[in-house]
């Protein structure tokens, strides 16, 4: 029994590794190289635990490492390769991807002057009464030869979708035609028959004209290049009356090798040439530039690169980026430390209330005044913004400040002080119940004999807090303080819901606001494609949050001494 | 005994600020449970209650628009009826229709009851008429009690009188019931003498002002014409005159150098033409033109004149003087002034007519535009006159303020004594229009009389007066507002089941023939949707929701409240039948918490799990890299996680493609990426497996045990409370994030509850206050429930400083 169970532990692992190399070899292919290293790494880290005896703890850890592996460490590397480069809108593909787009895409295609046109007639399958998308093309060319179009093969894809396709034309002999009066009017393959349905000098297909644009010409036609037999190409393209031509086309842009200087050394180097001018494209900055017919440099498309520092020192040098960042990273303080503060004086003040024997029911009150903490924080904050904080709708607008004040409604979205008051606001109300939680817990641990010593020595009840119950207390709550700073630090659903980092700074190139946190600054760079993405400054961003964290989290280790409880 | 009194302090205090900091609670509570429309509502709290916000959410009802919808796919046999057979098609199409017919005579057994209702309501009115009669006398003539005033000795009194009526405020026939009117004739010296130079004054300046006003108005538009005539004239001016008279320039230039240089040339022979003659006239013209007028704009162009009639001025002196007129040199200079006559004859005689009527215009304008700007000097002296003197005109009035309050508070008394008179006789509710226009009387007899009025907090009660005959307006229009709902609604209901018994017999057919192919739409059915979708709202909703509006507004403003058991029902009922009736858009609450509970519920049993497994090496063992391990899982933790996205989304969408369920907008992808999170809950269970004695695995493993299988049948059997706790906590904590699953899913159907209730807050349901608050809370309590009863493992996590709220 026990055998049989070690084979079959032993197959499964082969198996597993079998198909994890073959994962990492396929993510390798495709291009994810992070990933496929990572994968790798798993790999050899697994089979070290599985066949080291001294690594047995190891085992216990291995789902555990998978999971911490690729969803943890793969992003985290993610991020510090990006935060070295130029990730973002316009930005997305890799050079390759884009040379090889400029190559194919029928976008990057012409119509020279010496085309021609040739006339082509369609045939489609029908279901019952209406057409298919199952059609076969046949060609003429201008000498009045006709050919039909063979299968379309794939020359490159993309995003899962056809870029590119080919086509041969093949000679009508090997197909079965049905013909009246010399008309082809359907062509038989297979079983199957195609009827006549449009040609673009055939007025009476005209009524089919928008079924064959909108479903095979413009989606499919249009990506495929035909070679003639003359080795011309052609494809889809519209004419001056909006139907769809076949022309012969040629490729704008073309491969080709040039010396360039480069670092002092002459490097032979493939550049791409623009057909119709015959000059070679510009790289600078991780795009490709052509030139229109004045000189000027022309945006076409731009590649991943990487770009050294520049996203971190544009933070100090460019100032369209480092006066907002500044704002942002002192209110992101501000913000972290008034949380704190306010809380903490609000928590303690309710513990020393209740930290009374005599009163009363003071489970009651502490269950009750435990209940913003224990809402879901996103649903609080939505509730806040969308009751509470509106301008026009919300009741503290219209309640209290214009109904009891009398005074114009406050501006709690658009005025950046209100704002930040709203944000304070908010957090304080959802935070305040875990610090009177923490302090309540800390003061009953205090024993008593120290205030009774106190009383006797004649100490005031101010003194008493100052000397015996504070001091005391701050030894148990300190790291929880730092603790909080530095979850208040990313407190990000707070900001996001709440104003959404708005209002917005003026005159600047990046989307910052007057409340926004570096961690939402983040975000939104990244994720909010509003003014376009820039993975790469934000990655820069959040190496740098990360830095801040774990300073903060460095000192309250060592005020709690929580390394030690580990080495226990 | 000190001690309790201080108790009892807190206790109050405590409870106040508790009530304070749970407000938001109580708001979400009470705002679920309006169904009028909170955010537009101007109180804080409603007592029309209803469940219907949960309903909607939870238990959403076919209502008839529903049922037509539905009852559209089944006859054309489309989603997502498909694939059922005719029988089931037809079952569930009679069970449709069944539904609509009900409606039908729920919606008429409804009105009827309102109807009776209503009825009740009148006859309400009816019997109590005297008394809510009464009530608005009462009112009046307490009105009539506040408004009383000192009476002014009768100088003033009369002076004041004879103010108002001069001002136009008051007409005679206002006012002769009350004051005896001779004597405004008696005192109309005194007003003479006080106000009558002020009045003459003051509308002496008024004509004058408007004397003024006229002719500025007139001037301006002259100098509009001239300013136009101006710009044309100079346009051409500049564009075509201007540079012909520089090469004219140019021309006479070289002849007169021709004259000038000594002649020293062959003889030749000159006809003797009349050019110079021609010439002689040219210049006449020239000479006009320099006398021209021009503005600063065209200095140069009347330099280029002088210059111009200077240059031919001194050919023509140098001409007449010059000797020998036969040499080749004469011949050039007089083929020079050939060409000049050539060129500037007719031009010239051109220009000096427009030249001339430029000058003429440029004349005007100035002279225009001063008398402009003196007239509008004096206007502006003549209104600060007038300003002065109606100051003090006012100042002087100050005088004689009281009095005039004492008049309109003698005409309100009057006002009011009439209305009483008036409204004696009236019978309710049949009068109750005719009530409602002397109240409306009475109000601006009111509102002349508190305008002279400075004690706010006294308009404020008088207000108050008037404003407890309210009622009156509200029932009329409540009135109004009903009967033509009541009727309308009748109308509809009979005639949608019309519509209903065609939809009924058609039905089937267009079934049977859907299911053959052939898809036939009811035309009965597609006449039915515009009448409920659009006629419905427009017409009738409107006056429903008024009518339902205004009965509450009764219940509040009636001065008697037997009527309220009735206007309430009629409230009820009414809220009722628009749910039957109107368009609902449909809700995914409960597919979003279903959505939340798989994502939850899953994440949390494999992260406990996972993290059950991890943590076992970490207490039991130990290795090398274990306190690097700790170290570096909480080191990892501080990553900001919201940056894994970019990663994994990239990654999400490429596995997406090869394994669909975990791909991008799907559950799938979002529990893997919540799986990343696994760090955070492992020191817990590590903590609780510190507390087990090992002692009971070294007799285990005495016994023969393998670690394994210490760890499997022992340990872990012991630690189940802790990693229930710890499935429940990742539970809440999967549960409620908001950012990764806002970035993954896409589809409405997909969202999870977080995302789902954003969308609450945001966009179209921004004030849909009742949905919004029902939607947090149903998905808040069970959190806060779960909360509260976990709250000992999260203190007691808290201090010891691993996990965070």
């Amino acid at each position: 029994m026990a055998k049989i169970l070690r084979i079959i532990g032993w197959t499964l692992l082969a198996i597993f590794n079998a198909f994890s190399i073959w994962g990492a070899l396929f993510l390798f292919q495709k291009g994810f190289y992070e990933l496929s290293i990572t994968f790798f790494v798993l790999i050899v880290l697994i089979d070290y635990f599985i066949f080291n005896r001294k690594s047995y703890p190891f085992r216990y850890m291995i789902p555990a490492i998978i999971l911490l592996f690729i969803l943890v460490l793969y992003p985290i590397a993610f991020t510090i390769k990006t935060a070295f480069t130029n990730y973002g809108t316009g930005h997305i593909m890799t050079r390759q991807e884009v040379v090889d787009r400029l190559l194919t895409d029928p976008v990057y295609t012409y119509v020279p002057k010496d085309s021609k046109e040739y006339n082509y007639e369609v045939f489609v399958r029908f279901k019952g009464i209406d057409p298919t998308e199952d059609f076969k093309l046949i060609v003429i060319t201008p000498n009045g030869d006709k050919y039909i179009m063979g299968e379309i093969k794939t020359v490159r894809v993309q995003a899962g979708k056809m870029l590119l396709g080919e086509a041969t034309l093949k000679e009508l002999d090997n197909f079965d035609l049905i013909k009246e009066e010399d008309k082809i009017i359907a062509i038989v393959e297979d079983g199957k028959t195609y009827s006549y349905f449009y040609s673009p000098e055939d007025k009476e297909t005209a009524i089919n004209e928008v079924f064959f644009k909108s479903k095979i010409g413009f989606p499919l036609l249009s990506k495929v290049e035909i070679v003639d037999p003359e080795g011309n190409r052609l494809s889809m393209r519209f004419g001056e009356d909006g139907s769809l031509r076949l022309k012969s086309i040629r490729h704008l842009y073309r491969l080709s090798l040039s010396e360039v200087v480069e670092r002092g050394k002459n490097v032979v180097k493939t550049v791409l040439v623009n057909d119709i001018t015959n000059k070679p494209l510009l790289e600078e900055n991780g795009t490709f530039y052509d030139f229109d017919q004045n000189g000027e440099k022309v945006p076409i498309m731009g590649y991943i690169s990487y770009v050294g520092t520049k996203n971190f020192s544009q933070i100090f040098t460019d100032p369209t980026i480092s006066g907002p960042f500044m704002k942002i990273f002192l209110w992101n303080f501000t913000y972290a430390a008034l949380s704190v503060l306010f809380t903490f004086v609000i928590g303690l003040s309710f513990a020393l209330v209740l930290n009374n024997n005599t009163l009363k029911g003071r489970s009651i009150y502490r269950t009750l005044l435990i209940i913003p903490w224990a809402i879901p924080a996103f649903i609080s904050v939505l509730i806040w913004k969308n009751g509470f904080f509106n301008e026009t709708y919300g009741i503290i607008n219209k309640f209290i400040v214009s109904g009891l004040f009398n005074k114009d409604s406050i501006q709690w979205m658009t005025n950046p002080f209100w704002a930040k008051v709203a944000v304070l606001i908010v957090n304080t109300w959802l935070g305040f119940p875990y610090m009177m939680t923490v302090s309540l817990g800390a003061l009953q641990s205090i024993p008593d004999e120290l205030y009774e010593a106190a009383s006797i020595d004649g100490a005031s009840k101010s003194q008493r807090f100052w000397k015996i119950t504070f001091p005391l207390l701050m030894t148990t709550v300190a790291p929880l303080l730092v603790g909080s700073f530095a979850f208040n630090f990313n407190n990000f659903v707070n900001i996001y819901l709440l104003t959404g980092g708005g209002p917005a700074i003026p005159n600047t190139s990046t989307p910052a606001g007057a409340t926004d946190i570096l961690i939402s600054y983040t975000y939104k760079l990244a994720f909010e494609a509003g003014r376009g993405q820039d993975f790469g400054f934000a990655s820069a961003i959040s190496i740098l949050i990360f830095f801040i964290v774990a300073g903060i989290s460095f000192v309250n280790f060592r005020i709690s001494g929580s390394f030690e409880e580990v080495n226990r | 005994m000190v001690v309790k009194r201080r108790n009892w302090l807190t206790h109050i205090i405590l409870i106040a600020l508790a009530v304070a900091i749970l407000f938001p609670i109580v708001w979400v509570v009470s705002t679920s449970l309006r169904r009028d429309n909170a955010a537009f509502s101007t109180k804080l709290f409603s007592s029309r209650i209803s469940l219907q916000n949960y309903k909607d959410l939870l238990f959403p009802e076919q209502n008839v628009l529903r049922l037509l919808k539905d009852i559209e796919s089944i006859t054309t046999n489309s989603m997502p009826y498909t694939e059922k057979s005719y029988d089931a098609l037809l079952a569930k199409f009679r069970d449709d229709i069944e539904g609509l017919k009900k409606y039908s005579i729920e919606t008429k057994n409804l009105i009827q009851a309102t109807d009776k209702e209503y009825e009740n309501v009148q006859q309400f009115i009816n019997e109590n008429s005297k008394d809510l009669i009464k009530s608005l006398i009462e009112n009046a003539n307490l009105l009539k009690e506040k408004s009383k005033e000192n009476e002014p000795d009768e100088e003033k009194l009369y002076v004041a009188l004879n103010v108002l009526l001069k001002e136009g405020k008051l007409k005679k026939s206002d006012v002769d019931d009350y004051f005896d009117l001779t004597k405004v004739d008696e005192y109309e010296k005194v007003w003479e003498g006080l106000f009558l130079d002020l009045s003459d004054n003051i509308s002496k300046k008024e004509d004058e002002i408007k004397v003024i006003e006229n002719q500025i108005n007139l001037l301006k538009k002259d100098l509009d014409f001239y300013q136009s005539e101006y710009s044309r004239l100079s346009g051409i001016i500049n564009d075509s005159i201007y540079p012909q008279f520089l090469s004219f320039k140019e021309t006479l230039t070289v002849a007169l150098d021709i004259l000038k240089n000594s002649d020293n040339s062959v003889k030749a022979f000159v006809s003797e033409t009349n050019e110079m003659e021609e010439f002689e006239r040219i210049k006449n013209y020239l000479e006009e033109l320099s006398k021209a007028k021009f503005t600063d704009e065209f200095t140069e162009f009347s330099q280029l004149i002088s210059n111009l009639n200077n240059l031919s001025e001194e050919i023509l002196s140098i001409w007449k003087k010059y000797p020998d007129k036969s040499t080749s040199k004469y011949a050039d200079f007089i083929s020079a002034i050939k060409l000049f006559n050539l060129k500037a004859s007719k031009q010239l005689r051109e220009s000096v007519d427009l030249i001339k009527n430029f000058s003429n215009v440029v004349d005007k304008y100035l002279e225009y535009s001063n008398l402009l700007s003196v007239l509008t000097k004096e206007l502006e002296e003549n209104k600060l006159k007038l300003e002065e003197l109606i100051s003090e005109y006012e100042r002087k009035k100050l005088e004689i303020v009281d009095a005039e309050r004492f008049v309109y508070s003698v005409i309100l008394d009057g006002k009011i004594s009439s209305f009483v008179s008036k409204v004696e006789k009236y019978n309710l509710p049949k009068d109750i229009r005719k009530t409602y226009f002397a109240i409306k009387s009475l109000r601006t007899s009111l509102n002349n009389y508190l305008s002279y009025v400075n004690d706010e907090t006294r308009r404020k009660e008088m207000r108050k007066f008037l404003r407890n005959m309210d009622w009156v307006e509200s029932y009329m229009n409540f009135e109004k507002r009903y009967e033509a709902f009541s009727e309308d609604m009748k109308e509809f209901v009979e005639e949608f089941d019309k519509y209903v018994s065609n939809i009924e017999e058609i039905g089937p057919n267009a079934i049977k023939s859907a299911k053959n192919g052939i898809k036939i739409r009811i035309s009965a059915l597609t006449m039915l949707f515009p009448k409920i979708q659009s006629d419905y709202p427009a017409k009738l909703a409107s006056n429903l929701s008024l009518a339902s509006k205004l009965a509450v507004d009764l219940i509040d403003f009636l001065p008697l409240k037997g009527a309220n058991k009735s206007l309430k029902e009629i409230d009820k009922r009414l809220f009722r039948v628009d749910q039957i009736w109107k368009e609902k858009t449909e809700h995914h609450l409960l597919r979003w918490i279903l959505n939340s509970v798989i994502v939850a519920g899953l994440v949390a049993i494999i992260t406990t799990l996972v993290n059950a497994l991890a943590a076992y090496p970490f207490s039991r063992m130990r290795f090398r890299g274990r306190k690097y391990g700790i170290m570096s899982l909480l080191l990892i933790q501080m990553f900001p996680a919201i940056m894994y996205m970019v990663a994994l989304y990239g990654f999400l969408s490429f596995i997406g493609r090869y394994i669909p369920i975990l791909g991008l907008n799907t559950l799938g992808g979002l529990i893997f990426v919540y799986l990343g999170g696994i760090a955070f809950n492992m020191y817990l269970i590590k903590g609780f497996y510190d507390t087990i004695p090992s002692s009971l695995e070294e007799a285990a493993m005495i016994d023969g045990a393998t670690r394994w299988q210490t760890f499997w049948r022992i340990v872990l059997p012991l630690a189940s409370p802790i990693l229930a706790v710890v499935v429940i906590l990742s539970f809440m904590g999967t549960f409620n994030e908001f950012v990764l699953a806002r970035i993954i899913l896409q589809d409405v159907d997909k969202y999870t509850y977080a995302v789902g209730l954003w969308t609450f807050s945001t966009g179209p349901f921004e004030t849909e206050w009742g949905l919004f608050s029902a939607a947090a809370l149903i998905g808040m309590t069970p959190m806060v429930i779960l909360f509260l009863s976990m709250q000992k493992y999260l203190v007691g996590g808290l201090t010891k400083g691993s996990v965070k709220g």
